[in-house]
């Protein structure tokens, strides 16, 4: 995910949060694909720029993995003694530690 | 633990008049629902009668807990998309929302992730209709909400227990009050008949191999519970991560890789929460 200006918003890319209008109604829904007129019309609607899935870096991502990372020998630390959880809080530091690169890497 | 505290406790946490009270309306869905002749639009009509239910209703179906990619703006579009159970469930669930946040943000944003997360699990289970599976995961810790609202002055001991003790929550309602928001859970579903789905994801969601008609339901908000534990998304009332049940994990058939999934979705959409408000 990264924020693009709606200038240079093209068709083909897919919204990564809903565009709302000021009273909440939605216009674009989340995960919408762009269509050349649809990016226009985000274009004219004055916002300064919106996320837009999957383009470059997510640094929102990467530090909420990161985060959870950080975390896990605290929010574990009740069961030490239990070879399954500790096998569980391994599987679940290489996902983050994963996931966490791939969301530097964009 | 005399019986008698723990009986005057019970007491005072259904004490009529200061649960909220599920609306009217309920029964009368209840009712339709029941009935092989009566129809979806049938359902939807009663439903609408009360506007601030339905725009609740509205509200939640549009939240980030299902994801669904377009807007919902309408009751039978809603009841088409989730079935009648989740809309039923959504109904009651509407009807507590007020008691929940006022008991406590941190918990009532818990909930909203576990309903997430449940559906999640329940979709790459591969289970049939994971969006049913919400209502129980945004339930499943009631007990802890009536229990804060209904006893206030055991609030300071139990945190006193959860902070300093480092104890979990459950252990801390079991040395105070004898016993854990799970049975309180039992009583409240029994207080207002929910759907035994619901309840038996209330009520043994920590000890998923105890239920006895929908063995899935606690299997599934298990698994969720644990994931947002793991998020830290709101709070579940200590800095622990509970247990997490291998019979669970096998009852649902799921792997690791499963559960990524499951993460991803939270690691995406938990965000969206932020500022989201059903009232």
């Amino acid at each position: 995910m990264a924020r693009i200006p709606v200038t240079e918003l093209k068709a083909g890319m897919v919204l990564a949060e809903p565009v709302k209008r000021k009273d909440g109604m939605v216009l674009f829904a989340a995960g919408t694909t762009l269509s050349e007129e649809g990016a226009k019309r985000l274009a004219a609607l004055g916002l300064d720029s919106v996320n837009v899935s999957g383009e470059g870096p997510d640094e929102g991502l990467a530090q909420l993995f990161r985060e959870r990372d950080a975390r896990l020998d605290r929010l574990f630390r009740a069961h030490t003694d239990s070879a399954w959880m500790m096998k569980i809080k391994e599987r679940l530091r290489s996902y983050f530690q994963k996931r966490a690169a791939q969301a530097e890497k964009g | 633990m005399s019986q008698d505290l723990r009986t005057e406790y019970r007491g005072r946490i259904l004490k009529a008049g200061d649960l909220p009270t599920l609306p009217k309306v309920l029964d009368e869905v209840n009712r339709l629902m029941e009935d092989p002749n009566s129809s979806t639009d049938q359902i939807a009509k009663v439903v609408s009668l009360d506007q601030a239910l339905t725009a609740r209703i509205l509200k939640m179906v549009n939240s980030p807990i299902y994801g669904f990619p377009g807007r919902i703006g309408a009751l039978p579009h809603a009841m088409v998309l989730l079935g009648l159970n989740v809309v039923r469930g959504v109904l009651i669930s509407a009807s507590v929302m007020d008691m929940m946040n006022k008991a406590s943000v941190g918990l009532w944003r818990h909930s909203l992730g576990c309903a997430m997360a449940a559906t999640e699990t329940a979709r790459v289970a591969g289970l049939d209709d994971p969006e049913e599976y919400s209502v129980p995961g945004l339930l499943h810790d009631l007990g802890k909400m009536a229990v804060a609202l209904q006893i206030p002055e055991l609030q300071d001991d139990m945190k006193y227990l959860v902070e300093v003790e480092d104890m979990t929550m459950l252990a801390a309602e079991r040395q105070l009050m004898g016993f854990t928001h799970a049975r309180v859970g039992a009583w409240l579903a029994d207080h207002w008949r929910l759907p035994p789905f619901i309840k038996e994801g209330m009520v043994h969601h920590h000890a998923p191999d105890k239920a006895e008609h929908y063995p899935l339901v606690p299997a599934v908000v298990h698994v969720a519970d644990f994931l947002v534990r793991l998020f830290e998304y709101g709070s579940g009332g200590d800095g622990h991560i509970p247990y997490l049940e291998p019979a669970a994990v096998d009852r649902l058939g799921i792997k690791f890789k499963d559960m990524e999934k499951v993460m991803d979705a939270l690691a995406e959409r938990l965000t969206q929460f932020a500022g989201y408000s059903f009232s």
